[in-house]
């Protein structure tokens, strides 16, 4: 166990160095750099590029390390990384890439938490039902009806729910901008939640399809098993077998899944937050993809991939912890 | 797979036969082939313009007659002049700042640039000579005098880099004023009597030797030749003296290209023979279509050619004639027609007029309504097709492509190369792709190749990891074994022996990943980026449409149409992979 687990811990700097590399390859070779963004921020409006403002640029340039290759770019970066150090923001007022992300990443975290509890307990009813009456309508329906809803375009119901089911109870923005000291906490909880049910709905509704039917076919094996048909010689009830003895088994590998939902809850948070004005981390990466400001497109991959590594490891971890069968020795 | 063999069925026919009984996924399968061949036959259903007509076009006659002798004529004689004083002011004058901003990326450019930048600041130092490098036209002689050799040749390779640039810029602007001519030539002929069009043939030849010859110095002699040129045509083409020719006209069909023939054909022809060939395997009459690549091959490349004379032998002509403007004010006379079902172009914007606002509503004559411009969305949304479901199309076969050929190099060597994709396909796993995705399309120049060579790979990993577990599982197989004994190259085995009874489960992959990369489209098109207008698919709809949300047609629409298509792609994707993995069901 310790073994595995020193492995799987060394693996995740080598995985991240693959991804980061990956990511500032494919982010320097793409055309254009983001002087060309500044030359108008450094002639204060007008585009005339005078001697002043270009040697400014160049300065400019200079000091960020733009003017060297690729691979030293990358270096000084790496360099940064491993003193904790993400860089300054390209954008005026420069501030620290890592304050920025920190402050919008609690938001994202939360709602992605607050998500995950949700598509849990949601989707394993459902793949219990699916699996326990198969073949019946209501199999049928458990199985299609997710599906559905699983491709069902999330900025599509977010508009659709922006405009028919904001006003009264929900407002249409998902961000209560005030403190609790501000609003005192019987309102704030309430304001939260009224803000945040909408987005947190598109966000969910996609994801248990997936699970429920990880779920289903998951619990399916299990009652196949042998176990399953000793405890029904027994004379216990189907309720019984099923869920004291078949789907305890059965959770097992949907707790490895956790890990792999992450990704797909981080993609989605950059179109729930554009359409809900929610300050979280994907309303920060899309506004830095229009002003093309690097060190924070760079930051926020290496942040929600660390995040994205830890969740595998924690699923991997879990997935010994409740399975005595399996030790990683 | 836990079935026994049976005899005379192949695999192919036990998974299809498995797929039928599933009726949800088969409406969706058939719904989706709907959809493609609805698409690639777009340009027959929704244009502006009729399949045939009979009749005559004298309004157009007209305009492009004016055009001949006006627009043509002072293209041809302006350019030269334009480009002589364009020269002349970069030779008199010095190479601009401006000449140098515009070239820094340039590598000579930056090289020279501090020379010139120095002579510049020492001219600015001199009053007088900078009042004049600013305002006049006159060569300055001071400046010169005051150059160092070093400063004399910059300036001289900068102006021969401008007037280089100048002349091409100018010569390929007359050469497109020259093709404008031949068009129009070629429009006016086609509305008349043989023997008048056999004249303009001759016409176009006194053009282009009007317009030919060192285009800087023989100034008088080419306007007098053009000149004559276009008397000439005044007088044999004068819309008020010639006659007319009714004729049969197919101005749906002129306008399609090389790209749309190969759809539509292809199209066609499949239908025409998989319909057939499937129906005829379904009902277990003979099982014809086992090779299938033998039957694809006589689809594709009959279609192919055809869209390869097309490309080369059609002629473009009438192109932005307004066929239903025409019938109306009478420019265009029509004594019969027949128009396509929907007769509305996906870009036609039409005319402002009093009391009529946009987006409007569904009705009688826009079934689904129009956008904020006017267009109509249906057609709009036809149009939209071709791209959202190419893009899905293409990308997934990318992605296919990749995670094959990695998935089966992995599951086939297994050792090194195993562990060196396993760890490129977890690095890729774990990757915020989304975030990556968003980044590259919008740092790219915006084009749909683009979109759909980025999802491509980023979407591969899924499919390696499933073929490599496919080889893993069938390397040890007897049938392999044999076909290495029999000395099959490793490329051989890989492709011909393993990777056919490996497919299935990619298949299922495949499908899936057809639906998720048209949503991902959809999703970066509903951000801003992909598609850019007026080219449209259905994602574009509803970013545009979202601006407007008291119209609810604008974005519900788009919306839906989406969620269709992914959700007959997942229904498919799902009924193959029950089909092909009973274990699954039972």
């Amino acid at each position: 166990m310790r073994v595995y687990l020193l492995k799987r811990l060394l693996l995740i700097p080598v995985t991240l160095l693959g991804i980061t590399l990956l990511t500032f390859l494919v982010m320097k070779l793409a055309p254009g750099d983001p002087s060309q963004v500044l030359k108008a921020q450094f002639s204060g409006g007008n585009m005339q590029a005078t001697e002043a403002n270009k040697k400014a640029l160049e300065q400019w340039r200079k000091d960020r390390h733009l003017d060297r290759p690729i691979y030293v770019q990358y270096g000084y970066w790496l360099r940064d990384l491993l003193r904790f150090d993400l860089g300054r923001s390209f954008m005026p007022p420069y501030p620290k890439v890592s304050g920025i992300i920190w402050e919008r990443m609690w938001i994202t975290v939360i709602m992605a938490l607050i998500v995950f509890t949700l598509i849990y307990t949601i989707a394993i009813p459902i793949g219990i039902v699916g699996a326990a009456k198969q073949f019946t309508l209501w199999d049928r329906i458990l199985t299609v009806a997710p599906f559905i809803l699983y491709s069902l375009p999330s900025f599509w119901v977010g508009t659709l729910m922006i405009v028919y089911l904001t006003g009264k109870a929900f407002p249409t923005t998902g961000y209560y901008p005030k403190s609790i000291a501000e609003a005192g906490f019987g309102t704030w909880l309430l304001e939260w939640v009224r803000h945040l049910t909408l987005p947190i709905i598109c966000e969910t509704y996609a994801g248990f399809a997936f699970l429920s039917r990880q779920m289903r076919s998951s619990l399916l094996e299990q009652i196949r098993q042998d176990f399953v048909r000793t405890a029904r010689a027994k004379g216990l009830s189907e309720r019984v077998v099923i869920l004291r003895h078949a789907t305890r088994n059965a959770l097992i590998p949907i707790v490895t899944l956790f890990g792999s939902l992450l990704p797909f809850l981080l993609a989605g948070s950059i179109i729930i937050e554009y359409l809900f004005s929610i300050p979280g981390m994907g309303q920060l990466f899309f506004q830095a993809v229009l002003e093309r400001d690097y060190p924070v497109l760079m930051g926020i991959e290496t942040v929600s991939a660390l995040l994205t590594l830890v969740g595998i490891l924690v699923s991997d971890l879990l997935y010994v912890l409740v399975n005595p069968t399996i030790s990683y020795e | 797979m836990s079935d026994p063999p049976v005899e005379g069925k192949s695999y192919g026919d036990i998974i299809v036969a498995a797929f039928r009984k599933n009726r949800t996924a088969c409406l969706a399968l058939w719904l989706s082939v709907g959809m493609m061949v609805g698409a690639a036959l777009t340009p027959l259903f929704a244009n502006d313009r009729p399949f045939y007509f009979r009749g005559t076009m004298p309004g157009e006659y007209r305009k492009s007659f004016n055009q001949l002798t006006r627009g043509a004529y002072f293209n041809i004689l302006g350019l030269p002049g334009r480009l002589r004083a364009e020269v002349e002011k970069f030779e008199k004058r010095s190479a601009t700042e401006a000449e140098f901003i515009k070239r820094m990326d340039d590598a000579e450019a930056r090289r020279l640039y501090p020379t010139i930048s120095r002579l510049r600041k020492r001219a600015d130092e001199m009053p007088e000579i900078r009042g004049r490098w600013a305002s006049s036209d006159e060569p300055l002689e001071e400046m010169l005098s005051l150059m160092t050799p070093e400063e004399k040749a910059a300036f001289e390779i900068v102006i021969a880099r401008v007037v280089r640039d100048l002349r091409s810029t100018y010569q390929g602007l007359l050469d497109n004023a020259l093709d404008g001519v031949s068009l129009k030539l070629r429009e006016l002929a086609d509305q008349l009597d043989s023997e008048t069009a056999a004249r303009t043939k001759a016409l176009e030849a006194k053009f282009r030797a009007a317009a030919g010859g060192d285009y800087l110095t023989t100034k008088e002699d080419r306007r007098a030749a053009l000149k004559g040129a276009v008397d000439e045509a005044r007088a044999a083409l004068d819309p008020e003296k010639v006659r007319h020719q009714a004729k049969l006209r197919y101005p749906l069909f002129d306008s399609l290209n090389g790209m749309d023939v190969l759809f539509i054909v292809t199209t066609l022809l499949a239908l025409v023979t998989f319909g057939p060939l499937t129906w005829a395997r379904l009902k277990h009459l003979r099982p014809i279509g086992r090779r299938w690549f033998v039957s694809w091959a006589l689809v594709l490349a009959p279609s192919a050619a055809a869209a390869v004379v097309w490309e080369l032998a059609h002629e473009v002509k009438f192109q932005s004639v307004s066929y239903k403007k025409g019938t109306e004010d009478g420019s265009i006379q029509m004594t019969s027609s027949l128009w396509p079902p929907i007769r509305y172009r996906f870009d036609e914007v039409p005319e402002v007029r009093e009391g009529v606002s946009f987006p409007s509503p569904p009705d009688n004559t826009h079934i689904l309504g129009t956008d904020f411009m006017g267009r109509d969305l249906l057609s709009r949304m036809m149009w939209g097709s071709r791209i959202s479901l190419s893009i899905g199309f293409v990308s997934a076969a990318i992605s296919v492509f990749i995670g094959i050929v990695l998935g089966s190099l992995a599951g086939y060597y297994r050792g090194g190369v195993d562990i060196a994709l396993s760890r490129l396909i977890e690095i890729m796993l774990c990757f915020p792709s989304f975030f990556i995705i968003l980044a590259v399309v919008a740092f790219l120049p915006p084009s749909i190749y683009n979109v759909m060579v980025v999802l491509g790979l980023f979407g591969w990993m899924g499919i390696a990891r499933l073929e490599r577990g496919e080889f893993y599982r069938l390397i040890g197989q007897d049938f392999v074994v044999a076909a290495r004994a029999l000395g099959a190259t490793n490329v051989r085995t890989m492709f011909r022996h393993v990777l056919p009874n490996g497919l299935a489960p990619v298949l299922v992959s495949a499908s899936f990943a057809v639906a998720g990369a048209m949503l991902t489209e959809s999703g970066l098109s509903f951000l801003g980026f992909g598609v850019q207008e007026p080219n449209t698919s259905w994602g574009q709809i509803l970013y545009t449409g979202r601006s407007q949300l008291q119209h609810w047609w604008t974005f519900v629409i788009p919306g839906a149409a989406i969620f269709l298509a992914v959700t007959c792609y997942n229904l498919v994707g799902d009924g193959i992979r029950d089909a092909v993995d009973p274990r699954l069901k039972t």
